[in-house]
């Protein structure tokens, strides 16, 4: 699909570069990284392991500054922490709160009470495929559930940018096709833009519009590639000689940057 | 189990010291014990007030400054550094060497052996307490200070829940020696409560009236700390949840 010509850019990243002092040595993790992310776009970040793409991710959403370069969010620089949200890779769900109240978390930090945010999130409760575990605990769900609470968590704010980090990383294979068939209905419903960290090459091109590639170490925005399939997308897709050869693409250019 | 052992330890013990001939004021047998707890339950009752007295009021008062004191060391890098280097070597005077001095300044009433109970209270529940403040997840900061969380709600929706259970475990410990610290609060100086009854009847060869005292406050220990335990389950109901949840998927 190509990208609705009249959307604005969302988030625009320019020659962002960060250190970290590791054992008393400064290690470059990212240079000039450069990525431009449309209104209601899904871009996938892809690169080795190591190239700093949790980092970055950190740094979009607020929890880091980067040493060098700039992040515009809608055209404008300024304090992230809070207007973004972040999915991190692990679901991170408190024990002690049941599904709706793990839910309702980034609501109450935002301000609303615990009942107006239970409200809005048993209003999106259905839709997350939750209804019946709201007052269940964490330890009695599966790993796929436990994703949808933190999704749910993450979605439910106003935010209009979401970020992913390998969210279905921990999902066996099955479940993960569901899961992201699923995100790409969330991400229709509820007009989000989306960037994903990933380093399944599947996955990018399955959901993105775009997909940034990053090298190892220090990451640099090294490619960026336009996915150019239908939506919506279904999972036939995955067997089609377009997406076969732009899975070589993307594959041989990740290779040739590996090293 | 515990139960069986202890009805047969104090079996052995009536038919010894019957069949042995021991004299009662030297060792009593059992029998007799819980005759004295009857016939004198209402000295023992009056005497048994005053000591839990001081044992509840010392607890509340170091667990009330306990946690505050807490809060600010794990939260102020400065008190970390000031106050809990004192909190931890208060550990090493010996409380027995103080309790003296206490009467000096406070006098025999209560005020001792408050003190003293809250000074012995107080070191398990500040460990603890920062422990288990600190023992967050620097993962689940990050997450909720991305969802816009001010320090005070990663406070109060994160560090307290994650520091509940090492709170607990102080909690578990102070209210077990508390009931020692009290006793002893009592030796040094009083006119009422177990401890005073001990060493008042130890004189006077009331050995079976010792023995009753003893087991009053050996009754009143076990109680206050199934209490704490049944406090920590309803207050934590998703930690034994889970934990037994997770030792079912371990088998």
């Amino acid at each position: 699909m190509i990208l609705n010509q009249d959307s604005d850019e969302c988030i625009n990243i320019s020659a962002l570069s960060k250190t970290y002092v590791v054992n008393g040595s400064t290690e470059l993790i990212l240079s000039d990284i450069n990525l431009s992310v449309l209104e209601r776009g899904f871009v996938s970040v892809v690169g080795p392991s190591g190239c700093g793409k949790s980092t970055l991710l950190n740094i979009i959403a607020g929890l880091d500054e980067p040493d060098s370069g700039s992040i515009y969010i809608k055209g404008i620089e300024g304090p992230r922490l809070g207007k973004i949200g972040y999915m991190q890779q692990k679901d991170l769900l408190l024990p002690w709160r049941t599904v709706l109240d793990n839910a309702s978390l980034g609501l109450e930090t935002q301000g609303l009470s615990k009942k107006d945010a239970r409200d809005r999130v048993l209003s999106e409760i259905e839709t997350f495929g939750l209804s019946g575990y709201e007052q269940m605990y964490p330890y009695s769900l599966s790993g796929g559930m436990r994703q949808r609470v933190a999704f749910l968590r993450t979605m439910v704010m106003d935010q209009s940018i979401v970020l992913l980090d390998e969210p279905f990383g921990a999902l066996d294979s099955l479940t993960r096709v569901q899961m992201q068939l699923w995100l790409l209905e969330i991400w229709d419903l509820m007009k989000k833009t989306i960037i994903l960290v990933t380093h399944d090459v599947d996955e990018a091109l399955f959901l993105s519009d775009t997909i940034c590639l990053l090298s190892a170490r220090p990451g640099t925005s090294a490619f960026t590639i336009s996915v150019d399939l239908e939506r919506p997308r279904e999972h036939h897709m995955l067997s089609k000689p377009e997406f076969v050869s732009m899975k070589q693409d993307v594959l041989s250019s990740l290779w040739e940057y590996v090293d | 189990m515990p139960v069986l052992i202890i009805l047969g330890l104090v079996l052995v013990w009536e038919v010894c010291v019957r069949t042995m001939s021991i004299p009662a004021w030297q060792l009593p047998p059992p029998s007799s014990i819980i005759l004295e707890l009857i016939l004198s339950i209402e000295l023992l009752l009056e005497h048994t007030v005053v000591t839990l007295l001081e044992i509840v009021v010392g607890f509340a008062i170091s667990l009330l400054i306990g946690l505050v004191l807490s809060a600010g060391i794990a939260y102020s890098s400065l008190l970390q550094r000031s106050i809990y280097p004192i909190v931890i070597s208060s550990q090493t005077v010996p409380i027995i060497a103080i309790a003296p001095l206490l009467l000096i300044w406070v006098g025999y009433g209560l005020a001792p052996k408050v003190i003293i109970v809250a000074i012995i209270c107080f070191y398990p529940i500040v460990v603890n307490t920062v422990d288990g403040l600190k023992a967050i997840d620097p993962d689940m900061v990050n997450m909720l200070r991305a969802l816009g969380a001010t320090k005070f709600q990663v406070f109060r929706k994160l560090q307290i829940p994650t520091a509940l259970p090492f709170i607990f475990s102080g909690i578990k410990i102070s209210i077990s020696v508390s009931v020692i610290a009290a006793v002893i609060g009592e030796w040094v100086g009083a006119s009422a409560g177990l401890g005073y009854l001990i060493i008042y009847s130890q004189p006077l060869f009331l050995t079976s009236r010792v023995f009753a005292a003893i087991l009053i406050l050996a009754v009143m220990g076990v109680s206050l700390f199934v209490l704490a335990v049944v406090a920590e389950r309803l207050s934590m109901p998703w930690y034994f949840n889970e934990k037994r949840a997770s030792s079912i998927r371990h088998l």
